[in-house]
């Protein structure tokens, strides 16, 4: 009895492994997309300009992903409402809104304050995974959310 | 309409307290716990086929007054005095939810860090119940206070409880109270169960009324512990975890339709706020319903809320059809002559675990990510500037646990949830049916309604989330949505 229940348990968990093994995707190698090692907190950078943001140059370097997020009266208008980004990109937030807010990045614990019609880039390494909320402080709003996935 | 703008705005906080920091979980995975659950559930056919018998594992040793009383008064007293800082919290505290003591213990430390603790150590619940502890002393002075003045009715069974259940799952979704808004509501269950546990007597009341005492009993039969009470002692038995759900059956209804809520709600919000489910009315009941009814977006914006509150109440009669359709199957291919009511009956606690898994991978790292912040709330529970042990100013790192370990525990846990019910079912059905062949035979009805819970579950687990809840329904034309949303007043908030 003790020896069967033991013999199915072992085959269980043997089966389990296996199903796994067959499941689980191939780990891509490239180098591409190797995690960037970047201290978190210190990487931030909130620059602020007046007027209309330059054309923002996409990839400027290995795994740096550049959002545009425009806002009216604390509604985004345009860019992607989902952020997805994988463990270990820059991630550069350009933000411009016609009213004055903080916008805030849940998890990373980021603030950016934003003032009418100036562009806001923030600017951070995505060493956390999971999925994190923007917010809005003054507007009480969720904007959208950043979604960091593992490597 | 402002109010209605202030409901859309909070709405973005998934939870009643705190964020949900889980992404959904990659494909492969979900493929993989499918298969897996499919495969074990085979395996467990197998096992019960040559093993004809469960018995061995329903022993259980009695350990004589094990429990001092010293701890049962401590106990009660720290039951006593945390409950009697959430009201006071909530009542005098600071408006501020986060900073507020009552909110994040209430929501986070015991409706999840208690319940979770219950499967581990047993229903202690019972014995610490604060409502309880103060009919005790009540009942000091006024000896006949909580007798039954009428006999509770047998025909109303759980349905309070479960009625309780119901307006608790809404409070937790959509309700967003602030901390007074909470409290006055603790003071009205309280004041609720006052008057029914000294109409129908304490015993009936905690037995089948009071909601949190019947959530805990079911959770606390996974737990290998369990307290017996013999006179004043109170006794621990120690069983092997999990059978204490087979010990007994549900013995009303009522219980199973509790039970299938449990799996219901917790399925209900882990999809309510996907983006497939939010799409469903603004892709396909919005465009209908604008064409027949004219009428401003934010009047349709009400009528989402409605349409979710309307899916979480109905959730737990959709399971119960589902369950039923499986139990009538059940007495199909056995052709036994137990009635359909009496098998519902005894099968529906083999579903527990698979509730309690579904319960833990949605919400154990709202508990991780969401109990730290009580640290600092100790030193100051009222948010009024204290430091009453010097951790007040304490600056807490955010704590978010790594995606993929959280995908890795999800699923595993999921796994051991599923194949610890289809066990129980099979062990449940050994002792109920004449023959083990049609034991055998009456569980692969069950096997499918099982393994169809756990995939909802872990595809639910897999869906991607909505990044609002109400979505802009026409996004081409902007002109027509946005000018209704521009015109609206935009809320200022000094916090």
């Amino acid at each position: 009895m003790i020896a069967k229940t033991t013999l199915f348990a072992l085959a269980g968990v043997t089966l389990t492994c296996a199903l796994w093994w067959a499941f689980k995707p191939a780990r891509t190698d490239d180098p591409a997309s190797a995690p960037v090692a970047a201290p978190i907190s210190t990487g931030v950078v909130t620059e602020a300009r007046a007027g209309v943001p330059e054309p923002s140059n996409h990839a400027l370097s290995t795994g740096e992903r550049v959002f545009e997020l425009a806002l009216r009266k604390g509604r985004l208008i345009s860019g992607p409402e989902r952020l997805e980004v994988h463990e270990g990109d820059s991630v550069v937030l350009e933000i411009l809104s016609d009213t004055s807010d903080e916008l805030h990045v849940h998890g990373y614990d980021l603030r950016a304050r934003i003032k009418p019609d100036e562009a806001v880039k923030l600017r951070f390494t995505a060493t956390r995974t999971g999925r994190f909320g923007l917010e809005l402080h003054r507007a009480h709003a969720e904007l959208g959310a950043l979604e960091v996935y593992p490597r | 309409m402002a109010g209605l703008l202030l409901l859309v705005g909070r709405e973005a906080t998934a939870h009643s307290m705190g964020v949900v920091y889980n992404l959904p979980i990659p494909f492969w995975m979900y493929a993989f716990a499918a298969s897996a659950a499919l495969a074990l559930s085979f395996l467990m056919v197998g096992f019960f086929v040559t093993v004809q018998g469960a018995e061995r594992n329903f022993r259980s040793i009695e350990i004589p007054a094990l429990v001092p009383p010293v701890a049962i008064t401590s106990l009660r007293g720290a039951s006593i005095f945390l409950f009697a800082l959430t009201i006071l919290t909530a009542l005098f505290g600071t408006p501020f939810p986060l900073a507020n003591f009552s909110l994040t213990f209430f929501w986070i430390v015991f409706v999840l860090g208690f319940a979770y603790l219950t499967a581990v150590i047993g229903d202690l619940y019972a014995l610490v119940n604060p409502w309880r502890v103060l009919f005790d002393w009540v009942e000091r002075f006024l000896p006949y206070a909580f007798r039954a003045r009428v006999r509770y009715p047998d025909w109303l069974g759980y349905y309070p409880a479960f009625a309780l259940y119901m307006a608790f799952i809404w409070l937790e979704l959509f309700g967003h109270a602030s901390p007074r808004t909470f409290g006055v509501i603790l003071l009205a269950y309280g004041a609720l169960t006052f008057l029914a546990a000294s109409l129908f007597g304490a015993n009936a009341w905690f037995r089948y009324g009071e909601l949190f005492s019947v959530f805990f009993r079911l959770l606390g039969k996974i737990a290998p512990i369990a307290y017996v009470a013999r006179g004043s002692k109170i006794l621990v038995r120690l069983r092997q975890p999990f059978v204490g759900l087979i010990e007994e059956s549900a013995d009303h209804p009522s219980l199973v339709i509790f039970v299938l809520f449990m799996l219901s709600s917790t399925a209900f919000d882990g999809v309510h706020e996907t983006l497939p489910w939010v799409q469903v009315f603004w892709k396909n009941i919005y465009p209908l319903l604008s064409a027949l009814i004219v009428r401003p977006y934010i009047f349709f914006v009400g009528l989402y809320y409605d349409w979710q509150w309307a899916m979480l109440w109905l959730s737990p009669f959709v399971y119960l059809a589902i369950y039923l359709f499986f139990i009538v199957a059940m007495k199909l291919v056995t052709g036994t002559p137990r009635s359909v009511r009496d098998l519902a009956l005894q099968f529906a606690f083999s579903l527990i675990p698979i509730a309690f898994v579904y319960n833990v991978t949605h919400y154990y790292t709202l508990l991780a990510t969401d109990a730290p912040r009580l640290l600092p709330m100790i030193s100051d529970p009222f948010g009024v500037g204290w430091d009453l042990f010097g951790t007040a100013r304490m600056e807490l790192q955010p704590t978010t646990l790594l995606a993929d370990g959280v995908w890795h525990t999800q699923v595993g846990l999921i796994l051991v949830g599923h194949i610890v019910s289809v066990y129980l079912a099979h062990a449940q059905a050994l002792r109920l049916f004449a023959t083990s062949r049609k034991a055998l035979s009456s569980q692969l009805p069950m096997l499918v309604l099982m393994v169809a819970f756990t995939t909802v579950g872990l595809w639910i687990l897999s869906l991607p989330i909505a990044a609002g809840q109400v979505q802009d329904p026409l996004p081409a034309s902007s002109s027509v949505m946005p000018a209704a949303i521009a015109s609206m007043p935009v809320l200022r908030d000094s916090g």
